[in-house]
């Protein structure tokens, strides 16, 4: 697979080439976890695992599901289908991403992307013959309007966890076949019982911000580890168990 | 009633052929089929400049058999959306506003248009603030998402099409689809008996004879006029345009951009039509002879093409059609009906034209007469209906005269109180005190609605008038929530559509993958 290279995405430039389509999302066959939007939180819930990623090097805490784990890759990757009935919107932008330039958001393409194509009869066209957007490209476009404001959100959802001081840490373990067990570290979930003794006040106030729906579905969303595992079933030395466990002391 | 004959094959005589074979295309009892025979001469040549159309259209060509790929394919044809009027007004009150083809928002339930005026203050443009078209047209923006979309939305839409190709189309289809007879001859001399006409002599097929003859010849009216000496209600005191000079002018660049409506931008003694096809645009410039001689007409119409090309127009090339604006005193004159051209004359403003070409069509083969013996009575019928929307359309355009305030001689004269039939001038004297109401229109051959009148007047009107214009009918304004909630879906609508919808050029694209 060659090297993921994002270049803003110009008219004039970038004229004739097609997006090919691709149901199995195969660029994200490695990963293990990809950042998420607020807006994402309900959808994606009932599918994978929402947990918080802690980036030691840029100290930054990201909302993010989790598709698999290491030595697996993404397990929800096949070589027919996308083995789930949720796709990450990030997942599903590639190989579309946005950037932000003073307030401007541009909309950037991966130039080695292997699905976009100058072949005719391959694949549909992000311009046409005007130079206009298609409805492809709008959809794209959409979507990564969509991503941008969710991630925004997201980032203020995780400042508001912090503000009240809710973060744990998660500690997830699964055992391979072979009884290899495996660690997860950096991940954070959501504190139960410092949720449960906030304020009246507060409780209503972060209802009615929608706070408090997506604080359960990322609680609720931690029982889809064992998805996780039984989709490792058809890797070699698959996944048996899982272990979680919520610090709750800190 | 089993032998028709269509003297001449131009627009008006193929889409009428197309539609009575489509029509009538079974067997009946004793196993007789209708026979359509059209003679087109190959030393006459249709005007062709008829190329917008309604969306009536699309209900013609699906009842004929043509689809929309093929017109898009065969004719050149593109979308058109909406009527696009500059420059009516001569200045300072909003030098452009829209007549688009879709309905204002809420139109199936409430007519938004009174709430509308009486909040017009702080408003905008009246079909930019109730219906989302505008918006589509101003950002040449498609009606529809693709060739295939038949879920998904889909704006009210017509077409504009090159008129010798589509021509073409309906020959070709009439004849190979249809089981339309042709013959490639001139007519020579027509019999008369006292039933009407009961043969055509032709150059060389000799003696033809039909149950029932449809004059489709064009302006020489070679049946309706030159033979049954039918004559024609003047309306030029009323439309006083009688020249037309029009010109194809080709795009720079071929991939352009292309405009999804008419554009009837206004001049010194008349206005110019621009209809944007896939690799050419159409133009053409209407004038009264009488406010404007023909070389200063010339010179009008090239200074608006300089506007829109580099290259140097030679205004000796512009080809030239001079009219008389009216229509026949009958339409239908014993076993012998005059469709297109031979019927009368209408200036192009608002694709009128094939419009009254597709009703008088329709009509025909709905109304064909099983046999003689009742023949009179539907001729009775046919000629009341066709009447009222010869009267209808005079009126309508008319409408788009008298709002201006431009004070050329010309314009002045379109004002002036014997020129604007009784009916318009009535309603109009009403609408300067009340809403336009549907149930100012109630006949079958009001072929303009109050929604289009509404759009013109209200497109022309400035603000002080609009409110004047609602202040007695205020008392009747109950639904003050719905129609601002219209209001704003409007502006959601707008708002989603410009995120959605492919460009205008988009759309044909994807016809030719």
């Amino acid at each position: 697979m060659s090297r993921t290279r994002f270049i803003p995405l110009e008219p004039v430039k970038h004229k004739s080439i097609k997006l090919k389509n691709d149901p199995t999302f195969s660029h994200s066959k490695l990963f293990n976890f990809v950042n998420i939007g607020f807006n994402e939180i309900a959808a994606l819930s009932g599918c994978m695992p929402l947990v918080l990623v802690h980036d030691e090097a840029a100290d930054v805490l990201s909302l993010t599901c989790c598709l698999g784990f290491e030595g697996f890759g993404n397990v929800f990757y096949h070589e027919r289908q996308w083995l789930g009935h949720a796709v990450p919107l990030s997942v599903q932008c590639y190989p579309f991403n946005y950037s932000i330039d003073e307030q401007r958001v541009s909309v950037l393409i991966d130039e080695n992307s292997t699905r976009f194509t100058s072949f005719d009869d391959v694949g549909a066209a992000l311009f046409s013959s005007d130079g206009h957007p298609t409805t492809l490209l709008k959809q794209q476009q959409e979507n990564l309007a969509t991503l941008l404001e969710g991630q925004q959100q997201a980032k203020a959802f995780v400042d508001i966890l912090k503000q009240y001081d809710l973060l744990a840490p998660l500690s997830v373990s699964i055992t391979r076949a072979s009884g290899q067990i495996v660690h997860s570290s950096n991940l954070y979930s959501v504190n139960e019982e410092k949720y449960a003794q906030l304020e009246a006040d507060t409780i209503v106030k972060l209802h009615k911000e929608g706070i408090s729906m997506a604080i359960n579905a990322m609680l609720l969303s931690l029982r889809q580890y064992n998805r996780l595992v039984q989709l490792t079933e058809s890797f070699e030395d698959p996944a048996i168990r899982v272990g979680i466990k919520l610090n709750k002391s800190m | 009633m089993n032998q028709i004959i269509i003297v001449g094959g131009g627009t008006a005589g193929w889409l009428t052929a197309g539609l009575l074979a489509a029509t009538h295309c079974k067997p009946d009892d004793a196993g007789n089929l209708l026979s359509i025979t059209v003679i087109e001469s190959e030393s006459v040549h249709p005007i062709g400049v008829g190329e917008g159309t309604w969306p009536t259209m699309r209900q013609t060509l699906s009842k004929i058999g043509i689809s929309e790929a093929d017109l898009v394919k065969h004719a050149s044809a593109t979308f058109k959306q909406a009527s696009k009027f500059v420059n009516w007004h001569h200045s300072g009150l909003g030098n452009s506003y829209y007549h688009p083809f879709s309905a204002p928002q809420g139109s199936a339930n409430l007519d938004i248009s009174p709430y509308w005026l009486s909040m017009h203050t702080e408003q905008g443009q009246y079909a930019s603030d109730v219906c989302f078209q505008p918006s589509l047209c101003d950002e040449g923006l498609a009606p529809k998402m693709s060739s295939q979309s038949n879920q998904s939305f889909v704006a009210n839409y017509g077409y504009h099409l090159d008129a010798g190709q589509f021509i073409e189309l309906l020959r070709s289809h009439c004849v190979q689809n249809l089981g339309v007879n042709r013959i490639v001859d001139d007519v020579t001399s027509v019999k008369q008996n006292e039933m009407g006409i009961c043969g055509l002599s032709t150059r060389g097929h000799g003696e033809i004879q039909a149950d029932l003859y449809v004059d489709c010849s064009g302006f020489s009216g070679l049946l309706i006029d030159k033979e049954l000496n039918i004559e024609l209600t003047d309306a030029s005191h009323i439309l006083f345009a009688d020249r037309a000079l029009f010109f194809q002018l080709p795009y720079k660049d071929p991939n352009a951009p292309i405009a999804c409506y008419t554009q009837s931008t206004a001049q010194k003694a008349g206005w110019v039509w621009d209809i944007a096809l896939q690799h050419r645009r159409g133009t053409g410039y209407v004038y009264s002879s009488r406010h404007q001689d023909d070389e200063a007409a010339r010179e009008t119409y090239a200074n608006y093409l300089k506007l829109h090309t580099s290259d140097s127009i030679d205004a000796s090339s512009f080809r030239e059609i001079r009219f008389k604006t009216g229509y026949r005193k009958k339409f239908w004159e014993k076993n012998c009906v005059a469709i297109g051209l031979s019927s009368g004359f209408l200036e192009p403003l608002e694709a009128s034209s094939l419009m009254l070409i597709e009703q008088s069509a329709t009509l025909l083969a709905e109304q064909l007469p099983a046999d003689k013996c009742v023949m009179a009575s539907v001729e009775r019928r046919f000629n009341e209906r066709l009447k009222g929307m010869w009267e209808s359309a005079i009126n309508f355009l008319k409408l788009h005269y008298v709002l201006s305030n431009n004070d050329s001689a010309f314009w002045k004269d379109n004002r002036s109180n014997e020129s604007i039939p009784f009916e318009l001038s009535a309603l109009l004297e009403e609408w300067r005190l009340r809403p336009v109401l549907e149930s100012d229109f109630s006949r079958t051959s009001d072929t303009f609605s109050a929604q289009s009148y509404r759009y013109i007047l209200y497109g022309m009107l400035d603000k002080a008038e609009c409110a004047t214009a609602n202040s007695f009918y205020k008392r009747a304004l109950k639904h003050v929530d719905f129609a601002n909630k219209q209001m704003s879906l409007n502006k959601a609508l707008i708002k989603q559509l410009q995120a959605r919808m492919p460009s205008h050029r988009g759309l044909i694209d994807s016809f030719f993958k």
